[in-house]
């Protein structure tokens, strides 16, 4: 069931009001049965799936608590081969498979190795990484086991974040579901509100972008190097809305019944540096991998070079959790290589006090200005490999995309452009363009400050036009060229 | 609570209400036998034209039954242009245009009809792709036609897909263009395709292209200069799939269907409907991807003859006398090309002649209009 269809539209009203009509020591099931039925919508079977790593944690969880320290960790060490285990089987065994072919027939052999086809259960990546945070906090004394079965797997399986988060943690999750949220108007009206502002961002934007992007990455070398840079710079947005939509629908749909969830972004294109943008981008995975992953392998606390090799290796692991294809190898070992770089520059720059060297040459708002734009293009670059169909495809986006960016202005009025301009769609960006400044004037206000806060002061005839374009703005697009979410298939 | 409530409701209604008032105020919610009942009534004529709720072959089989005529023409859009004028005053005429879609529909369609209510005539157009396997291949047609034939659309069906199309509409000003074309007669308009641009079936069956003839040179049109036309032959699709041999099956359906209308007493006249000369002159200068076109009359006359029945060739519009012109698009000719094929028609069928208007009349008609479209006025 996709979040931006009537039928979602339909199922949360229900839930939402059945939870509020229901005494506090159902609801619990009431959540759980529902997000069972959301799951189910997808491929019924594959809940077999979730409920066995359900399973497996709740018990591992328990047994880890009871347990001494040598049976902790197997314990421990279990549940993260069943998770792994699974994410493996059915996410990497296909990409693993045809790599060692390749490897095989490149060392000389001729040997082909059995294909299994499985199709990928939907939100595998995101279910598997929120249990498997459960028992390595349980594991460290952070978290209580959790001895109510319906509970773990409601934090599990809680339909507003089950199929592409936010990752929670326990501590932030599990409690809620004992407390007892009265509906409270303020709270109720403002997960609304952030629910639309997400599906405005998924369906008017992202949506659309989508379009023109997926015409042109589909076929790549039919386009120049303009409108390869054009459709890149719409990925960035489009993946951006739709993500960051999602998010805000599942935050807003979980904020209405009283259940707080993480912020996932935090206007990461406004990020001066890459580092920052890490910060920004998907904090729940990257706080995932820095806890999990970067920290255990000792951070930033070792020498340089293995400083280094910890970053790829995150940033790479990171790459591989988003699909088995070398293109998000690609794209995550990028990401650690522009950290590197940032962190050899920083070095530099106060080394050789470079900032008060140009102090009165460079203006500071410019210069914000400057790194944002910079931070934005290398990341937009990097986007071309997630997007790419293929390593081939990547590459060749890669090295024609600032082809014939020297003759620009020309170009834009080559007959050749403007034929590929319509052949795309990007003319349409005309319709797509006051959306995309609306979201930057949106997220400026964010950024310095409460909007909602900013906003409840002005007057309710202006709030209530507000309320009545947005709605108006997003039925316009319901349905009109529907995608589903891109973080669905990780 | 109740202020949230409240809230919500004044936010949602007037998005729900807005499509809900403009479906209903406009006829696409009215069930399919009203229309029906209203274009049978005398009181006035309809133009039934629906954008939202499309019943196209259920309201052709209702309006069959309830007409109980003695001529019908039956077949797809291709046969939409016979009037009730082009017949004599006595002859209860329907065009059942629009009810059918493959070859093997025909049956069904005849199926229905109570033997008491059998007609004298069928007019049976038979589009070209009927008999090409590449086509009954490749084109997916909606699933269901006998539920379609069948069975109403219920309100909530019409209502659920299309309260955001009806939005989105509204937002692209679809719904406030206005028609150039104004007929001179008086309709009482139900649905929005008739409101809007005077699209819509009339009381005999007959299609009026209001929006065509009010702007027949306007590039938007969508096949205007037949580009989407002669795109569809390039790539080989949407009706202009490339063939060799004729469907066995289809030929098998075509026969069952002539005994079958023999064993009723109808008779039945068959004809290939026409292209514009530009589009058949450019499947000409592809032989070998048309090929099975020029199978068909030679192998379908002989059944045609088994039963005494006559069929035509009209595939080419310029060897009926009509001039690219008389054409709605690629593969639709309109009233005036209609008419002139009719009286070949009538020319060489006797017992379709008894039925015809005065043939005089009807070539004097053809000869005074001026309009490329439209020979009697609406």
């Amino acid at each position: 069931m996709l979040f931006n269809s009537n039928s979602f539209v339909l199922f949360f009203s229900i839930v939402t009001v059945a939870y509020f009509i229901l005494p506090q020591r159902l609801r619990w099931l009431l959540l759980l049965v529902t997000s069972c039925y959301f799951y189910i919508a997808f491929i019924p079977i594959y809940i077999l799936i979730l409920f066995f790593t359900i399973l497996v944690d709740y018990i591992a969880g328990i047994l880890i608590e009871n347990s001494q320290e040598l049976h902790r960790k197997q314990w421990l060490v279990l549940s993260l081969v069943a998770n792994i285990g699974i994410l493996f089987v059915f996410k990497y065994a296909d990409f693993a498979v045809d790599n060692a072919e390749r490897l095989v027939h490149l060392l000389g052999f001729n040997y082909s190795f059995p294909i299994i086809s499985i199709v990928l259960p939907i939100g595998l990546s995101f279910h598997t990484f929120q249990s498997m945070s459960y028992t390595i906090e349980v594991y460290r004394g952070r978290q209580k086991a959790e001895r109510h079965l319906g509970l773990f797997a409601l934090y599990v399986m809680f339909y507003p974040q089950l199929v592409a988060g936010p990752i929670e943690r326990p501590q932030n999750m599990l409690h809620q579901f004992n407390e007892y949220h009265a509906f409270d108007y303020q709270r109720v009206t403002d997960g609304l509100k952030r629910m639309a502002w997400g599906f405005f961002k998924k369906i008017v934007i992202a949506d659309q972008l989508a379009v023109i992007v997926n015409r042109v990455y589909d076929q790549p070398t039919s386009f120049s190097g303009l409108i390869l840079f054009c459709a890149t710079i719409c990925f960035s947005y489009q993946i951006y809305c739709d993500f960051s939509g999602y998010s805000d629908i599942a935050i807003g749909a979980a904020q209405v019944m009283g259940i707080k969830l993480m912020d996932n972004f935090k206007q990461p294109y406004w990020a001066q540096s890459i580092s920052e943008f890490w910060s920004r981008w998907h904090i729940s995975l990257s706080t995932w991998f820095r806890d999990y992953l970067y920290i255990p392998l000792g951070g930033n606390r070792v020498v340089k070079w293995r400083w280094k090799l910890n970053i790829l290796i995150v940033f790479i692991v990171s790459g591989l959790w988003h699909g088995a294809n070398w293109t998000y190898v690609v794209w995550g070992a990028l990401h650690g290589l522009y950290l590197i770089a940032e962190n050899w520059l920083t070095v530099l720059w106060g080394r050789y006090n470079l900032s008060r060297l140009l102090r009165g040459v460079l203006n500071p708002g410019m210069t914000a200005i400057g790194r944002r734009i910079i931070v934005f293009l290398l990341v937009s670059f990097a986007w071309t490999f997630f997007r790419a169909e293929s390593l081939s495809e990547g590459l060749y986006i890669a090295t024609h995309i600032m082809s014939g960016m020297g003759h620009f202005l020309t170009s834009i009025t080559d007959p050749v452009v403007v034929e590929q301009i319509d052949k795309t769609g990007l003319s349409n960006m005309i319709y797509i363009l006051p959306a995309i400044i609306m979201l930057e004037v949106v997220q400026w206000y964010q950024q310095r400050g409460s909007l909602s806060a900013w906003f409840s002061q002005k007057h309710v005839a202006l709030r209530w036009a507000a309320y009545y374009a947005l709605v108006a703005w997003i039925v316009a697009y319901w349905g009109a060229g529907s995608q589903q979410f891109i973080y669905f298939q990780f | 609570m109740k202020k949230f409530i409240f809230k919500i409701l004044i936010l949602i209604i007037p998005f729900v209400l807005t499509p809900l008032l403009v479906l209903n105020l406009s006829g696409e919610l009215m069930p399919i036998q009203d229309v029906v009942n209203l274009s049978i009534g005398d009181s006035h004529q309809v133009l039934y034209g629906a954008v939202y709720s499309t019943q196209t072959i259920r309201y052709k089989l209702l309006s069959t039954l309830n007409n109980r005529p003695n001529v019908i023409v039956l077949g797809t859009s291709r046969v939409m242009q016979f009037r009730r004028n082009f017949f004599s005053d006595d002859v209860v005429f329907y065009n059942a245009g629009g009810g059918i879609q493959k070859i093997e529909n025909f049956s069904l369609f005849l199926k229905q009809i109570p033997t008491d209510a059998t007609p004298k005539i069928i007019l049976m157009g038979l589009d070209q792709n009927f008999f090409n396997q590449a086509w009954i291949d490749a084109y997916v047609l909606q699933p269901g036609y006998e539920e379609r034939l069948l069975k109403d659309i219920s309100v909530m069906d019409i209502i659920r897909p299309n309260m955001a199309i009806v939005w989105q509409d509204i937002f692209k000003g679809k719904l406030w263009k206005h028609n150039l074309y104004v007929p001179s007669g008086e309709y009482k308009l139900i649905g929005l395709n008739a409101m809007k641009n005077y699209n819509g079936f009339r009381d005999d069956g007959s299609y009026l292209y209001g929006k065509i003839i009010g702007d027949p040179n306007n590039p938007q049109n969508l096949d205007y200069s037949y580009g989407d036309t002669f795109a569809r032959i390039a790539s080989g699709n949407e009706r202009f799939e490339y063939g060799v041999d004729l469907s066995p099956m289809a030929l098998k359906e075509l026969d069952l269907f002539l005994d079958e209308c023999d064993s009723r007493g109808i008779r039945v006249v068959g004809f290939l409907p026409p292209y514009a000369g530009a589009v058949y002159q450019k499947m000409e200068t592809m032989p070998e991807q048309y090929a099975y076109m020029h199978k068909i009359m030679p192998t379908i006359t002989p059944m045609f003859e088994k039963h005494g029945f006559t069929v035509f060739d009209f595939s080419n519009l310029a060897t009926i006398g009509a001039t690219d012109a008389e054409t709605i698009d690629g593969f639709h000719g309109s009233e005036k090309a209609y008419l002139r094929l009719f009286i070949i028609m009538a020319k060489n069928d006797p017992v379709l002649l008894q039925f015809s208007a005065d043939l005089d009349y009807l070539m004097m008609r053809l000869n005074e209009t001026q309009n490329d479209f439209i020979v009697f006025d609406d």
